[in-house]
């Protein structure tokens, strides 16, 4: 809590009595999930100064990885809090129950008042809730009653479409609506039904629809066919009819139920379509036949969706929201970076822009505010009693209701850096206080519910933003295991919410080694940042995962890919729009660019340029700058994330690019300043000097800056290609006020200074060939990708250039130690893999007994078992190297020649190669 | 114009090209109006700053941008690393150049402690060793000797200097006896940067610890040689690269770059003592000694508890990081032979070396790679007062006509000797397992351990279920003669078969329930007591400080055994 002074306070010690009511001192909270989430919650009831609280430990985060210790569990301040269970929730519903009654055990027995579940699986479970409200223990967290109306997908669509909201506008019910049109009543339904002596019987407690849907299926059972393809056809242009009366711009979706991967779907957009795409889904689907089901989905079909979602939070009565969240760049259903979206944050940037992009910008924020009203209203509706995020898909200026997500959320820290809450006391409005964090929202509800005032929100930073650290390759697939070694410090506006894992040993003050196991997820830690407006914001991002330093032994994390991603939106536009499917876009366009960098040759290159030289000084001076120049480029190409972020950056700003030719708009020496930077290889006094620009190299590039820097004072010259023309001059009076002899050494020092510097636009070449540089933003401020890297077809290739999984080494697999065999666990259990089935790196494929230890024996890559050669030979005694199966490996190693790679790469190099010279 | 088009602009030829800046004001071209003679004690000065200066310019920039393009850092930037502290460099013109010889040696400040640091400067002669250098290497090693500093080598060096023929050699001769003369007075670290062949992989090794990173050699001769001598294709990682050298045990750790080398070796120095008369750095701990470790319990309750059951293999490194302070601990040769586990971690802020049989790789059993590898590490402890904790699971000593043909015999009883000359602090905890020779040899009391405790789930056992055959003579006799008889009276040999495994079986789980169990060694006096688990972390603390309190940490001395 912070007080009207926006001090940190605590309830139970303020002066008012008003104030003091609201005390949390006297609750004892349970926390049963793990996370992020667990720490910052006894961060925050550290700071409420609770009675206590406690944790479960499940066995994954204490007994089954080394190096993979929950940290808390060496920094709770009472031990005895710790509660061991197997795992934090069960697989399946009856170890879920039983962890239920584990929890509630615990509970009871050690005098917890309250459950805090976080963001676990477990927060939303109305079973879980319920059950702690039946033990008359608290629940941080909407009621039972509340996960059950808004949870349940069917019935909270029902509720925001009676409440006004919008929904997607589709029926689901298709083959029961072309009945009811032909029937018409309950009387048709029954002779329908007498006619063909079905078992089906109207039921009065349903609707008609539902009763004409129970018959279908009595006659489904017996193939009997109720309703023609004609009515369904019929039906399907009545219900699109309704449809585009709403929403004429838009194309409607046919999809069978249980269709997938596009089979049994078509979009139309004009009623002349419908009836020969509802005949091709049907058919498609095999259920053209007489008495099959042929049911189907129409909806308003959404193809470009973003995914926003509102932060809400009510006591039953009242309810207030706190803007919304933009995730829409996920992929795989993960999120990987979260911005605030305001109204503040709209207006800011409205104000900033121009034409029709303002426009749009004007218009979100229209939408915005009706999400919030659509937000506030439900939860009204649905009598919420604590925090929960309403979830929205939106397309252009619509907005759709999908779900709401009856608990706080990962990216709930964006909501707290854009507002926080002001109560103030309804009998006296000078007595107020202000609370600034989510969880001690849930605290103050659960307790005080009731009584809380509405509060008022208050902007606290018009942006906030998070970025998700995963361990993932560069291709964003979760990459398990590795060991962190040393990971910096966090910057000063950076909040971190590492769940420990950067905890320093507090004895010795060195970092403790943790190892990524992945038990649960893939998350490392959440980067929070607040900024002035989302570019500002985005720049804080950058920098803080520049400076960002975490190392380790075989860590891969998606830490290139934000930043690379970030940079690139700052320079491609801040305040982009993206949707659901853009980063799969994104990482494809990136992929393009790997395929170009990946077989650049350095030393081709420069080779090249020392050959063009005429004269042995210039070549000399050109092998002096080698490090300078190509230890940077080496790096950025070798990171396509890196690559990607960098041209975002500055193409179409410092380079320009036609005809495969680029020339330079600013001075290049300046652009390999800023690559230095970029790559976080500044010059820093106490920073490992491999961490950095190379000493000597520093001392020419600052030379560099200099001069240049002086040549610009003195010419008051304001743009690249002005210094250009003026260091070109037989003399500048300006520069060397009249001595030809310094002017002779000015023009010197610029050839010095530029030699060698057409490397630097192999970048632009490659953003050039490889088609990245086209992807462009439009006045809606979306951004539009090239075909090629939105096509199906391709993209998946694309993105694998990114993370080419290894290859197989054999295509056999073989015992790695002697002993004898089992293909089994134990003799009740079925065998770990047969012939024929596929296996995944690091699956147990069988079993070595040595001196009765039983010894797992994983899978070092990917493939199928195409011969199994120790069939039903349990208990055969082998010796290391016998062949176990036969395999097929997942990637076949492909044989390349060396010459032929380097001629490949000798190629690729050249072509990148462009003579500085404008054309 | 640009200055690369193909014709050359003849005004444009006449400035000549450079990296300067023109218009700075330093640039001036410097006056020469001071003549020599002028002021003496100006020109005694600039040479004396010359002079300090010249070793630190190495080879020159070209030289240090070579160094560089290979992603290598110079000799000074190594140091650097090291230490934010002024390093106090000597003999820093040693040489007939003044350049000190491409070799630095000095002493640094890491923390609060003096270490003495040596590195090849490769920007100069490629690092090679000659005559003067290897002297001047060599009194820095005594000195660390001496003055009972910890030592850490940088190694970046060609090897001998050809040129200077026997010399270089000699140089070599003087660096080996000086390293191999103050093993034993204060430990080494060995960081390993560059090509290391020949002299230049054997110096380093006398040392204590090797440390390697990718990238780099060592090797008696580079895959040239290897390739002219014995037609072998090689690639140099493939010859002596870390991953080959973490497995053998020449490098105790391998790491990705020489930043992470170096950090390494600042891990590892947090371990060590100064010398061999003193104690290895006490930190104390905020982590509870008294602490109940329900982790622990959980632990072995789960492993025993899987299909294996009391045969399931465990992770000892899982039971390490209940029981050290914090949870951490440091490995060394963590890719080599992981069946024996030997780290160092802190107990109640003491410095502890654990060799652990580990079960999870060749079920702990102890084959010569697994023997020489706890040797190594128990007799460095041995010499720097470091106290040991032996951590028992083995079924026992790796039998087979492998092993035997290469002498097992010989690497276990290097293990068994090791053990038998501890003289620090010792204690026993046995897990699970401790059959036979194995047993015996394991730190037990009759080797001179201090303490022996074990858990209940011990099995300690002259042997493993194999023993029925003599605990029961009688009963197996009588087993054979009725399925003789069976057979004899007609009665179906499946049948037969079928109830002779049954009485097998029998006779084998009441040889487990009868004997593998600790009662017999309580009994006999061979362990103290029986630690419950969860109590491994308070029962070893408490008697390590017992222990410590009645220690005087000191040089070892005594009788030279005969064998190493």
């Amino acid at each position: 809590m912070l007080g009207s002074d926006l001090q940190k306070a605590r309830f139970h010690d303020a002066d008012s009595e008003w104030l003091r009511s609201f005390a949390l001192k006297d609750m004892k909270v349970l926390v049963v999930c793990r996370g992020p989430v667990r720490m910052e919650a006894f961060e925050v009831f550290d700071d409420v100064g609770l009675q206590g609280y406690g944790m479960l430990l499940s066995e994954k985060d204490s007994i089954v990885y080394p190096r993979c210790l929950a940290p808390e569990i060496r920094s709770i301040p009472d031990q005895r809090n710790i509660h061991r269970v197997a795992d934090y929730m069960g697989a399946g519903q009856e170890e879920k129950m039983q962890r239920i009654r584990e929890i509630i055990a615990i509970a009871h027995k050690h005098d917890y008042t309250h459950i805090f579940a976080g963001y676990g699986f477990m927060a939303e479970d109305a079973d879980f809730v319920q059950a702690i409200e039946d033990a008359q223990v608290g629940f941080l967290g909407p009621s039972a009653s509340v996960i059950r109306r808004a949870g349940a997908k069917d019935e909270a669509k029902k509720l925001a479409r009676g409440l006004g909201n919008a929904v997607i506008p589709g029926v689901d019910d298709i083959s029961s609506r072309a009945l009811v049109a032909r029937v018409s009543d309950q009387a048709g339904l029954e002779t329908l039904c007498a006619e063909h002596k079905l078992k089906w019987k109207f039921d009065p407690t349903r609707s008609l629809e539902e009763n004409a849907e129970a018959l279908l299926q009595a006659g489904y059972s017996v193939m009997l066919e109720l309703v023609t393809i004609e009515e369904l056809q019929e039906a399907a242009a009545l219900e699109s009819k309704i449809i585009w009366e709403k929403y004429p711009d838009k194309r409607i979706r046919f999809k069978c139920i249980g269709g997938g991967g596009g089979k049994g779907q078509r979009v139309v957009s004009s009623e002349p379509e419908i009836a020969d795409a509802v005949m091709e889904i049907l058919a498609e689907q095999k259920v053209t036949e007489p008495g099959s089901n042929r049911n189907f989905l129409i909806e308003l079909n959404l193809e470009t969706t973003r995914h926003n979602e509102i932060q809400v939070l009510g006591n039953g009565d009242w309810a207030v929201t706190l803007g919304g969240r933009d995730c829409s760049i996920q992929m795989r259903e993960q999120k990987q970076l979260e911005f605030s979206l305001t109204e503040e944050l709209i207006a800011e940037a409205a104000s900033r822009y121009q034409g029709q992009q303002k426009e749009t910008l004007e218009k979100d924020g229209q939408t915005l505010q009706a999400m919030e009203t659509d937000a506030e209203r439900f939860a009204v509706g649905v009598g919420l009693d604590s925090v929960s995020t309403f979830e929205c898909i939106v397309e252009k200026f619509d907005h759709f209701f999908m779900e709401m997500n009856t608990r706080i959320q990962v990216e709930h820290g964006v909501s707290e850096l854009a507002y926080m809450l002001k109560f103030t006391n309804p009998d006296n409005p000078e007595e107020s206080f202000y609370i600034d964090r989510l969880i001690e929202v849930m605290a103050l509800l659960a307790v005080h519910g009731s009584r809380l005032p509405r509060p008022e929100r208050e902007p606290r930073n018009i942006s906030g933003a998070e970025i998700r650290v995963n361990a993932t390759n560069a291709a964003l697939q979760p990459h398990a295991g590795g060991i962190i070694r040393q990971w910096s410090a966090p910057l000063p506006y950076e909040i971190r919410d590492d769940q420990g894992i950067g905890t320093r040993n507090p004895d010795t003050g060195s970092f403790m080694y943790y190892n990524l196991a992945g038990a649960y997820d893939s998350n490392i830690t959440l980067i929070l940042s607040p900024g002035e407006n989302r570019e500002h914001n985005l720049q804080r991002l950058s920098e803080i995962l520049r400076r960002n330093e975490i190392r380790g032994d075989n860590l891969e994390t998606n830490i290139p890919v934000q930043y690379g991603l970030i940079n690139w939106t700052l320079g491609i536009e801040p305040m982009m729009k993206p949707n659901t499917r853009f980063l799969t876009h994104y990482l494809a366009a990136v992929g393009s660019l790997q395929i170009i960098a990946r077989d650049v040759d350095l030393s081709v290159a420069a080779a090249e340029a020392t050959r063009k030289l005429k004269d042995a000084e210039s070549r000399k001076l050109l092998a002096s700058k080698e490090t300078l120049l190509l230890r940077p480029l080496g790096r950025l190409l070798s990171d396509p994330h890196a690559l990607a972020g960098f041209i975002g950056l500055h193409h179409g700003r410092a380079w320009h690019s036609e005809n495969n030719q680029s020339v330079f708009l600013s001075n290049p020496v300046q652009i390999l300043h800023q690559l230095y930077h970029y790559l976080n290889l500044d010059y820093e006094s106490g920073k490992p000097p491999s961490e950095m620009i190379w000493e000597d190299d520093d001392r020419v590039l600052n030379d560099a800056l200099s001069f240049y820097a002086e040549i610009e004072k003195r010419t008051e010259a304001k743009s690249w290609s002005e210094i250009e023309a003026i260091l070109a001059m037989d003399t500048c009076d300006a520069v060397s006020g009249g001595d030809a002899e310094l002017w002779s050494r000015c023009q010197g020092a610029h050839r010095g200074h530029q030699l060698g510097m057409e490397f630097l636009l192999m970048i632009p070449q490659i953003a050039v060939q490889s088609g990245f540089s086209d992807i462009q933003i439009n006045e809606s401020l979306e951004p539009e990708f090239p075909e090629q890297y939105t096509d199906p077809e391709i993209t998946p290739g694309l993105i694998r250039t990114l993370a080419p999984p290894p290859p197989a080494s054999a295509n056999e697999i073989v015992t790695p130690m002697a002993g004898t065999f089992y293909g089994r666990e134990a003799p009740h259990l079925p065998v770990l893999i047969e012939e024929g089935d596929h296996f995944e790196a690091g699956q147990p494929l069988f079993i070595i007994e040595v001196m009765k230890m039983f010894n797992k024996i994983l899978a070092p890559f990917s493939g199928t078992v195409t011969k199994n050669l120790m069939d039903e030979s349990d208990g055969q005694i082998l010796s290391k190297g016998e062949q176990i199966f036969e395999i097929e490996p997942d990637e076949a190693p492909i044989i390349e020649s060396e010459e032929e790679i380097s001629e490949r790469q000798s190629a690729v190099t050249l072509g990148l190669m462009v003579s500085p010279t404008r054309p | 114009m640009t200055q690369n088009q193909d014709s050359v602009n003849l005004d444009m030829a006449a400035s000549a090209i450079s990296l300067d800046n023109p218009l700075s004001a330093e640039a001036k071209p410097k006056s020469q109006s001071d003549s020599p003679g002028e002021n003496l004690y100006e020109e005694a000065l600039a040479l004396g700053q010359e002079l300090n200066e010249r070793p630190v310019l190495g080879g020159g920039r070209d030289r240090v941008r070579t160094q560089h393009s290979k992603g290598r850092m110079t000799v000074w930037e190594r140091i650097r690393v090291l230490t934010d502290q002024e390093p106090n460099i000597l003999w820093r013109n040693w040489g007939p150049k003044l350049d000190g010889a491409s070799i630095v040696t000095g002493i640094l400040k890491i923390g609060d402690r003096d270490v003495a640091v040596y590195g090849h400067d490769f920007t100069l002669r490629a690092g090679s060793m000659d005559a003067t250098n290897g002297a001047k290497l060599a009194r820095l090693i005594y000195m660390a000797g001496e003055n009972g500093m910890p030592l850490i080598g940088m190694n970046d060096s060609a090897g001998a200097f050809v040129p200077a023929g026997v010399g270089g050699l000699d140089g070599y001769s003087e660096a080996f006896t000086a390293l191999r003369k103050i093993s034993g007075l204060a430990p080494s670290i060995s960081l390993m940067f560059g090509h290391n062949a020949g002299g230049g992989a054997y110096l380093p090794r006398q040392g204590s610890f090797m440390i390697q990173c990718e990238e780099t050699f060592i090797g008696l001769t580079g895959p040239g040689v290897v390739k002219s001598v014995l037609g072998e294709d090689v690639t140099a990682d493939e010859l002596g690269g870390p991953g080959i050298h973490g497995m053998s045990g020449v490098c105790d750790l391998t790491t990705a770059d020489e930043l992470a080398s170096l950090r390494t070796a600042l891990r590892l120095l947090a371990y060590l003592p100064d010398d061999n008369k003193s104690l290895a750095p006490f930190k104390s701990t905020s982590d509870p000694t008294d602490r109940y470790t329900a982790e622990e319990d959980l632990l072995f309750r789960r492993t025993f508890s899987t299909p294996a059951g009391m045969n399931a293999p465990m992770d000892i490194t899982l039971y390490l990081q209940q029981i050290t302070d914090f949870g951490e601990f440091f490995e060394i040769q963590p890719q080599r032979a992981r069946n024996i586990v030997t780290a160092f971690g802190r107990l109640a802020g003491h410095v502890v070396g654990f060799v652990a049989n580990n079960s999870a790789v060749a079920s702990g059993q102890i084959d010569i790679d697994a023997a020489l590898k706890g040797t190594r590490f128990i007799r460095f402890c041995n010499l720097y007062n470091i106290p040991l904790i032996f951590i028992e699971d083995t079924t026992g000593f790796r039998p087979g006509t492998e092993q035997e043909s290469r002498g097992i015999i010989l690497a276990g009883r290097k293990l068994l000797d090791s053990i038998i000359d501890v003289r620090t602090p010792r204690m026993t905890m046995i897990i699970r397992n401790a059959f036979g020779g194995a047993y015996a040899s394991y730190n037990s009391y009759f080797t001179g351990a201090d303490r022996v405790f074990t858990m209940p789930m011990a099995r300690i056992a002259v042997m493993g279920a194999a023993g029925k055959d003599f605990v029961y003579k009688d009963e197996m006799r009588a087993l054979e003669k009725n399925y003789k008889e069976a057979l004899a009276s007609g009665t179906d040999k499946k049948e037969a078969d079928l109830i002779r495994e049954q009485k097998l079986a029998e006779l084998t789980e009441r040889y487990e329930r009868e004997l593998m169990n600790p009662k017999e060694a309580l009994s006999l006096g061979s362990v103290s007591s029986v630690v419950m688990p969860g109590e491994s972390r308070r029962v070893l603390a408490d008697n390590l400080s017992f222990l410590l309190r009645h220690y005087q940490p000191s040089p070892m001395g005594g009788i030279q055994r005969e064998h190493e």
